[in-house]
């Protein structure tokens, strides 16, 4: 972990993708198993 | 409980103390003993952070949530990532530079001494008595599965925590919540493993989430939207959203946390594995209630999880209507592992046995809801509910020796986590923001920690003494939470009034603040809004006040202080 900016973004760019995909995969998963 | 499982948990006592002590370095320091010196890794804050949070409520409620209502409550955590990015790039770089030791110290640098002492006060009153149902509530069920008195078994959680966050400080804290966050995770994967393990040799892992699919057990979004209801997508993101932000922004016990990492980016870390991580570990904790609903479709469940009502129904004067009841249970029982069966047998999408496995659990479900009310009845206690009393059930009843016993102390170790981590918080606060502030401001700093030792102790007696004698409380989660919802949204807005509204004054700020809380109040007392929006409406109301306060306020045009800038 460094203190600069453009790596401080890179790292809340990479939580907002595994985000979206984490909820992506929970409403696939909720949808298959219903 | 077996005498093995009972020598786990007095091994993991005896041992994470020793372990908390081991550990604790310049504890006779004022830095030391409240911040570890500024000086701890990115993960390991993150993860005691995590542990702090994840309570023995979370072990015995939440799994008992996921097996009567699925995964729902995951949606409750949705807004958690966004709001600890936006935490990271506002409030961690203002509390670093700023040098504080409690967020409610800023407070007095932006706005004057009256808010900080307000605020630090509410965190005081509020967090003092939820740490009081935090004990309580997991100590009342497991006094009931252990045999053991509720004094004795708040004793036991409390005792051995008290003692490593009084003599070891923040970094004590700390370095067992790493190790009891393993011990908890482990245990929950071990738990799921076992529930694996002991589906019947026809169902496999798909068929068996697809019957708890079939059951309603793995929804996991909601888009109703309905102010009443919490545990919805737009609650979870929305609502939830204003409470993770007051909560990780600035409620002292999680402030802290990121103060002792080594530099802004550590901090940041601690948050972003929170991001991360979170709704992973609350899907692996509900994952392990909605097995246990697969598992107690294969193996007779009890009718009632609580063995203390169960034994005085069977022996009381209706013990015959009692017996009617639990043979009409054990007949919807049958019927309901035939349709699941029948289920797990045929192929996917085959027409009516879904709807076959949903009447039958229907009529499992009408039998058990008449006899809770049975109990409520009889017992004449109306907030009856036992719930909570089903993953213990079922480490007591159906785990191997050794493994029930790990499986306690997890439960142990997420209780005492979260108590030490309050611990912590409530004596730094009652040191920094009123000992130091207002009686001793000259102290030294073995003086300081001594007293802070004294203040820590104190509070987990305080805390303890609340947790022996608080009645009945209802469902543990919500209780703890409606706690918190009444102060956080009203602080979160005093915040945002600090680090975003230049023209605040404290006077607008400090008015806002009451009238955010008297906002949440009314919305409480009056409305049935569900207690997540309650976070909204005081943040909003708190700068929406505070602002329309500042511009009509003769003191904004003195020059703010630096610490604003």
């Amino acid at each position: 972990m460094t203190d600069d900016a453009p790596s401080a973004r890179r790292s809340y760019l990479a939580v907002l993708l595994v985000w979206v995909g984490v909820l992506l995969s929970l409403y696939a998963f909720q949808q298959h198993y219903r | 409980m077996h005498p093995v499982d009972w020598t786990i948990v007095a091994l993991y006592l005896i041992w994470i103390v020793w372990d908390g002590l081991r550990l604790t370095k310049k504890s006779d320091e004022l830095e030391g003993y409240f911040l570890a010196s500024r000086s701890l890794p990115w993960w390991a804050v993150g993860l005691s952070v995590m542990a702090t949070q994840l309570s023995a409520i979370t072990m015995i409620g939440t799994t008992g949530q996921g097996f009567v209502d699925g995964m729902r409550f995951l949606q409750y955590y949705y807004a958690l990532p966004v709001a600890m990015i936006v935490l990271s790039v506002t409030l961690v770089p203002f509390f670093h530079k700023a040098r504080v030791y409690t967020a409610y110290e800023y407070l007095e640098r932006r706005f004057d001494a009256k808010t900080r002492a307000f605020t630090s006060l509410l965190f005081l009153l509020s967090r003092s008595m939820s740490l009081g149902v935090v004990i309580s509530a997991p100590a009342i069920v497991l006094s009931v599965v252990l045999g053991i008195s509720v004094t004795n078994t708040v004793l036991l959680f409390a005792v051995p925590t008290a003692v490593y966050t009084m003599f070891g400080g923040v970094q004590a804290v700390t370095w067992t919540d790493v190790k009891q966050m393993y011990l908890i995770v482990g245990g929950l994967v071990a738990a799921v493993v076992v529930l694996l393990l002991k589906l019947p040799s026809e169902v496999s892992v798909s068929s068996a989430l697809h019957l708890a699919g079939a059951a309603g057990r793995l929804q996991t979004f909601d888009f109703t939207f309905d102010l009443t209801n919490q545990y919805t997508f737009w609650s979870g993101t929305i609502a939830a959203f204003f409470l993770f932000c007051s909560y990780f922004g600035t409620d002292q016990s999680q402030v802290q946390r990121y103060l002792t990492a080594k530099s802004i980016s550590e901090a940041r870390g601690s948050l972003l594995m929170s991001a991360y991580w979170k709704i992973p570990l609350q899907a692996l904790v509900l994952l392990v209630g909605v097995l246990m609903f697969v598992f107690y479709l294969f193996n007779t469940p009890p009718m009632l999880f609580n063995p203390v009502h169960d034994t005085a129904l069977r022996q009381g004067a209706e013990a015959p209507a009692y017996a009617a009841l639990e043979q009409e249970y054990g007949a919807a029982l049958s019927a309901r592992r035939d349709a699941a069966l029948a289920m797990a047998r045929s192929p996917e999408g085959a027409a009516g046995v879904d709807d076959a496995f949903r009447a039958s659990n229907a009529g499992v479900k009408s039998v058990r809801d008449r006899a809770v009310a049975f109990v409520k009845r009889v017992s004449g206690d109306g907030a009856f509910n036992d719930v909570n009393y089903v993953f213990p059930n079922f480490i007591l009843t159906q785990l191997p020796i050794g493994l029930a016993g790990l499986l306690i102390a997890a439960i142990f170790a997420a209780a005492m986590s979260t108590i030490a981590g309050e611990l912590a918080a409530l004596s730094t606060a009652t040191i920094i923001d009123f000992y130091r502030r207002f009686v001793r401001p000259n102290a030294d700093d073995a003086h300081l920690v001594r007293a802070s030792r004294l203040s820590t102790g104190f509070w987990g007696l305080f805390a303890s003494v609340v947790a022996v004698y608080a009645a009945e409380l209802g469902s543990l989660i919500e209780v703890v939470n409606r706690f918190g919802s009444f102060f956080y949204g009203s602080i979160l807005g005093v915040f945002i009034l600090a680090i975003g509204v230049p023209i605040a004054t404290s006077n607008g700020a400090f008015i806002g603040l009451l009238a955010g809380m008297a906002s949440v109040a009314w919305v409480a007392s009056a409305t049935k809004i569900a207690f997540l929006w309650h976070n909204v409406v005081g943040a909003v109301v708190v700068v929406a006040v505070g602002v329309v306060v500042s511009l009509l306020d003769p003191a904004r045009r003195a020059p703010a202080p630096e610490a604003n800038r």
